[in-house]
């Protein structure tokens, strides 16, 4: 009898539970022709009837650490407001319908703010992540009330009545935590449409220069984007033609993580920078999309394989500073003085550090910096992000 | 009426069995002593006949029904213990306490109705205790806690009282005191009060009757001045210190 | 020291209070945060005629949280009264014993058995997700209810305190790893439970948190009288008539029902069960259950509104946690239970 009560009680539960969201149609698009990326990995753009479709499939990888879970997959369909929207039936099925240009945005991540710029529609931010932007004048905005504040990706899912409250046509959302993910539904259904932003698993730096391109689509800037991404590459191909003439020079971009811990760039478009400078990486390792870009290893591991580098990248703006000048001999990028720091382009008492915002879509200053680096005879201009280091007693 | 009819009552290996070949009647009304040193049984006795120890062999049977196979809830309005626990209960008042002997007679919310209050005021008044009413159990001491389970039992109206070494917190008066109304109430309410103590000087001169527990597996039963003209008593408690004796009617200590 | 006044009046009394004040504090926190909507509009909202933008944020945001926090304050309120009459200890509660640390890892386990089991099992748990982490979280507390129950007869009270929260650190190291695997294989992770969160749950998850609750509501109400017998001490229970070992399980069960569904939504919630069974106390001035029950589920609720409140104040970021907020009230609370108890001080 109790047992009868209680599969019951189950069977009432389980009808209780909420469905699953229908999930988007993975079939191939048919009849369309490809928008073809540089370098992207993580998003193909296909073109139809006036309207375009957007595939973006990527894993969500913990930071520092692998993949997690299975790829997420999204389709998106960019409908120009003056066309009739296609039935999202078919390869369609489950997609999310934007319409295009899209006015007001939400971001919840700092470089999102940095490619806004870039298209000059700063203007079109109604939510951003806080009040961290490197941008004087958006800040100033979000300190006043005129922009809301979601919360960092970094930090935590969206906040939900923030983001209501700004009523935006999309969410820029950098998903770099299985929280946001769990997120991405709920803010579906509030009716905001949800651009998962997969920067920063692009392999290849460029790629990350083709979402900008991506949010040109959306907002009606694609001239602008285009040129942007003419002007990167174009900065890209001198600069590697310049630095393949120089002598091949070791480098380790190695920050220290307190402890006896350090975190070496072995993969990835972080790794492929210090390659197009014509610096050979000491702890390079196979490019791998499923994982992050840098590892984790002890002093010593760091000391065995890294001593002898040319030149080392010891720290950016956030590591805590290393001060021990014994283990600091050992490396020759310290005794010859090619100590540099990732931490130009920051304003400390606004919490903004620009390394993370328009560095991020502009791999060319980054490679200038890097070449300069290596190259002392490329240094004709000031170092920008990465600079020689200035905290490390000589 | 309380009837053992060859009772044996114990533990399984190794202590096996601590009293057998218990046959004895009590009349309602009956207020009696049951008497032994440390280990003879008493308390092991008292358990089964309460109920909450199985017997090893025969039964005790009250009202003609074998107590063992009584349900908890109907075993529970027959039957009452005060136990030598010292206890504690923090947060609950004294009329709680009183209140829960009230308890197997309730519904399910344990709603008292006006006859409830009422014996539980009686039962108040009875065991002496109407003072404290209103106070938290824990603030009182020991002897008066004592009271307060004493009316406690009083108010659950039990045909059977079965009271387990109750007076080690008393003083002199107190234990007097004590006694006495349980054997009024023993006389007025007709249930059968049966009280374990080591008061044996009290115990001989207020009981109706006497349970001897040996300390051999054996029981006397009888009235106090049967069981001191048999030497029964002396057999049971003397030692080389101390000695029962029968023309004082009390100890005397060995010079 | 003499309780004032008549407990059936004090109760009757502190529970109509409560009443109302829960029902003030509701509204409040529905208008509140970073989002300010006048108390005005909150009715519009619930009525349905207000701002789109408003209505919006009070029913499909503000609405369920709210929800979830004074359903989840009272379940762990009652749960909390049920522990400590069960334990005959001031300091249970089915998170200080160990019972929240067990719900994760049956749920860890539930998600890792099926990531291993393949992607059939992997979708037949995401399709019946409700229920599953509920029942995981059910059968980890089920298991560890049973052994701390074994474990209270042969230790005293603070012993099982320790041993209930050092079983609390020990889950919280076997999920991590667990979970590690979980991922690895694909399994989907049900993340951000490490940490008590009532915002995580929407309308249609309500039903699945409320209908458990409620049965263990019901339980507890049915047991109340023989749990007030067990105040006594279990010999006195039994003489009244009280079938100890059926009421063991009964109340278990009860607490089971309870606390599973707020652990398997919510995550693990420190704090309230343990504190609130004391301020119901010295409201109904009694330590009768039956009182203590509904005196409980609001002061809960109350206290979970509340530091849901603080926790969504518009603040720059966010950056309260929900247990940080209860351990700020809670953790003195405990400190001074056990400094200042006569009964506490005592014991080992």
């Amino acid at each position: 009898m109790r047992a009868l009560a209680a599969a019951a009680a189950l069977g009432l539960l389980a009808a209780c539970g909420s469905p699953a969201r229908e999930a988007p149609s993975q079939a191939p698009v048919a009849d369309a022709a490809e928008v073809p990326m540089n370098a992207a990995e993580t998003f193909r753009v296909f073109e139809r009837d006036g309207y375009r479709i957007v595939d973006i499939r990527a894993a969500i990888i913990a930071w520092g650490g692998e993949a997690v879970g299975q790829e997420q997959f999204q389709r998106l369909v960019l409908v120009p407001r003056d066309i009739e929207p296609p039935e999202l039936a078919g390869d369609l099925a489950g997609a999310t319908m934007i319409r295009t240009p899209v006015m007001r945005i939400a971001s919840n991540t700092g470089f999102h703010e940095a490619i806004t710029k870039v298209l000059g529609i700063n203007d079109r931010l109604v939510a951003v992540g806080g009040v961290k932007s490197y941008d004087d004048a958006l800040r100033a905005r979000v300190l006043r009330g005129e922009v809301r504040q979601i919360g960092y990706g970094w930090h935590s899912p969206p906040q939900l009545d923030a983001l209501v409250a700004a009523r935006p046509d999309v969410l820029l959302m950098t998903i770099g935590d299985l929280a946001n993910a769990g997120a991405k539904p709920r803010i579906e259904a509030l009716g905001i449409p949800v651009v998962p932003i997969f920067l920063d698993n692009e392999p290849d730096y460029m790629g990350r220069v083709d979402y900008v391109r991506l949010v040109g689509m959306l907002t009606g800037r694609e001239a602008e984007a285009e040129a942007h991404v003419a002007l990167v590459t174009r900065n890209v191909e001198q600069l590697k033609a310049r630095a393949a003439q120089r002598p091949t020079r070791t480098v380790i971009s190695a920050w220290y993580a307190g402890g006896d811990r350090w975190k070496p760039t072995v993969r990835n478009a972080d790794a492929k920078l210090l390659r197009d400078a014509n610096g050979r990486n000491l702890f390079e390792l196979p490019d791998d999309r499923s994982k992050d870009a840098f590892t984790e290893i002890s002093t010593e591991e760091l000391i065995a394989r890294g001593a002898q580098a040319d030149c080392w990248i010891m720290r950016d703006s956030h590591s805590a500073p290393f001060t021990d000048i014994a283990t600091l001999r050992r490396f020759k990028a310290y005794r010859e003085g090619c100590l540099f720091a990732a931490d130009g382009m920051q304003k400390p008492q606004a919490d903004a550090f620009d390394y993370y915002e328009m560095a991020v879509i502009r791999p060319d200053w980054v490679l200038r910096d890097l070449a300069a680096m290596l190259h002392p005879d490329m240094r004709d201009e000031a170092f920008r992000y990465i600079r020689p280091d200035g905290q490390v007693p000589r | 009426m309380l009837r053992l009819d060859q009772l044996a009552v114990g533990y399984g290996a190794p202590r096996g069995t601590v009293v057998s070949g218990l046959d004895v009647t009590l009349a309602p009304g009956s207020f009696v002593c049951v008497l032994g040193r440390n280990g003879a049984g008493k308390s092991t006795l008292m358990r089964t006949i309460a109920g909450l120890q199985g017997a090893l062999a025969g039964a005790a049977l009250l009202e003609d029904e074998p107590i063992a196979a009584m349900r908890p809830q109907a075993r529970a309005r027959r039957i009452a213990v005060v136990l030598t626990e010292r206890l504690s209960s923090p947060g609950l008042t004294v009329d709680d306490v009183v209140a829960m002997g009230r308890s197997p007679f309730t519904d399910w919310r344990g709603r008292l109705s006006a006859d409830d209050r009422a014996l539980a005021g009686a039962a108040l008044d009875t065991a002496g205790a109407a003072p404290f009413s209103g106070r938290l159990f824990d603030d009182l001491s020991d002897g008066e806690r004592q009271r307060v389970m004493i009316a406690r039992a009083i108010a659950q109206t039990p045909r059977l009282m079965v009271l387990d070494e109750i007076t080690a917190f008393l003083d002199l008066p107190g234990r007097v005191e004590t006694m006495a109304l349980l054997r009024n109430h023993a006389r007025s309410s007709g249930a059968v009060v049966l009280l374990s103590s080591h008061d044996l000087d009290l115990s001989l001169q207020l009981a109706d009757s006497v349970w001897l527990l040996d300390g051999r597996g054996g029981m006397k039963t009888g009235t106090a001045q049967d069981l001191i003209a048999a030497g029964d008593i002396g057999r049971a408690f003397d030692t080389a210190a101390v000695r029962f004796s029968a023309r004082l009617g009390r100890f005397e200590l060995v010079p | 020291m003499t309780p004032a006044g008549n407990p059936e009046l004090r109760s009757a009394i502190g529970t109509g209070a409560l009443a109302i004040v829960l029902a003030a504090t509701a509204l409040f926190a529905l208008g509140w945060g970073m989002i300010a909507i006048p108390a005005g509009e909150v009715f519009a909202a619930l009525v349905g005629e207000a701002d789109p933008m408003n209505a919006q944020i009070v029913t499909q945001l503000r609405l369920p949280r709210i929800a979830t926090a004074i359903v989840a304050g009272a379940a762990l309120g009652i749960g909390g009264v049920l522990m400590q009459a069960l334990f005959r200890n001031p300091i249970a509660d089915a998170w200080s014993l160990g019972l929240t640390a067990g719900g994760q890892l049956g749920v860890a386990l539930l998600v890792t058995a099926a990531a291993f089991s393949g992607p059939a099992a992997i979708a037949f748990l995401q399709s019946f997700e409700g229920v599953s982490i509920t029942f995981g979280a059910m059968l980890g507390i089920a298991v560890f209810a049973l052994a701390m129950a074994s474990l209270a007869r042969r230790v005293g009270t603070i012993t099982l305190l320790v041993v209930g929260l050092m079983l609390g650190f020990t889950v919280q190291g076997i999920v991590s790893v667990v979970i590690h695997f979980a991922n690895r294989v694909g399994g989907r992770v049900f993340s951000g439970w490490n940490d008590g969160n009532f915002a995580g749950v929407q309308a249609a998850d309500l039903p699945m948190l409320a209908i458990p609750v409620a049965a263990g509501l019901v339980l507890a109400a049915w047991n109340a009288k023989p749990l007030t017998a067990l105040l006594i001490g279990e010999t006195y229970a039994r003489s009244l008539g009280t079938d100890v070992a059926r009421l063991r399980r009964l109340t278990l069960a009860a607490v089971v029902l309870l606390v599973a569904p707020i652990t398997a939504y919510c995550g693990p919630v420190t704090f309230i069960g343990l504190i609130v069974p004391h301020f119901a106390r010295a409201i109904a001035g009694t330590a009768r259950i039956g009182p203590l029950l509904p005196l409980s589920a609001l002061s809960g609720a109350l206290l979970a509104l509340a530091a849901d409140i603080v926790v969504h104040a518009p603040w720059e970021q966010h950056f309260l946690h929900l247990n940080a907020v209860l351990a700020l009230v809670g953790a003195p609370i405990v400190i001074a239970l056990l400094v200042f108890s006569p009964t506490m001080r005592g014991q080992g």
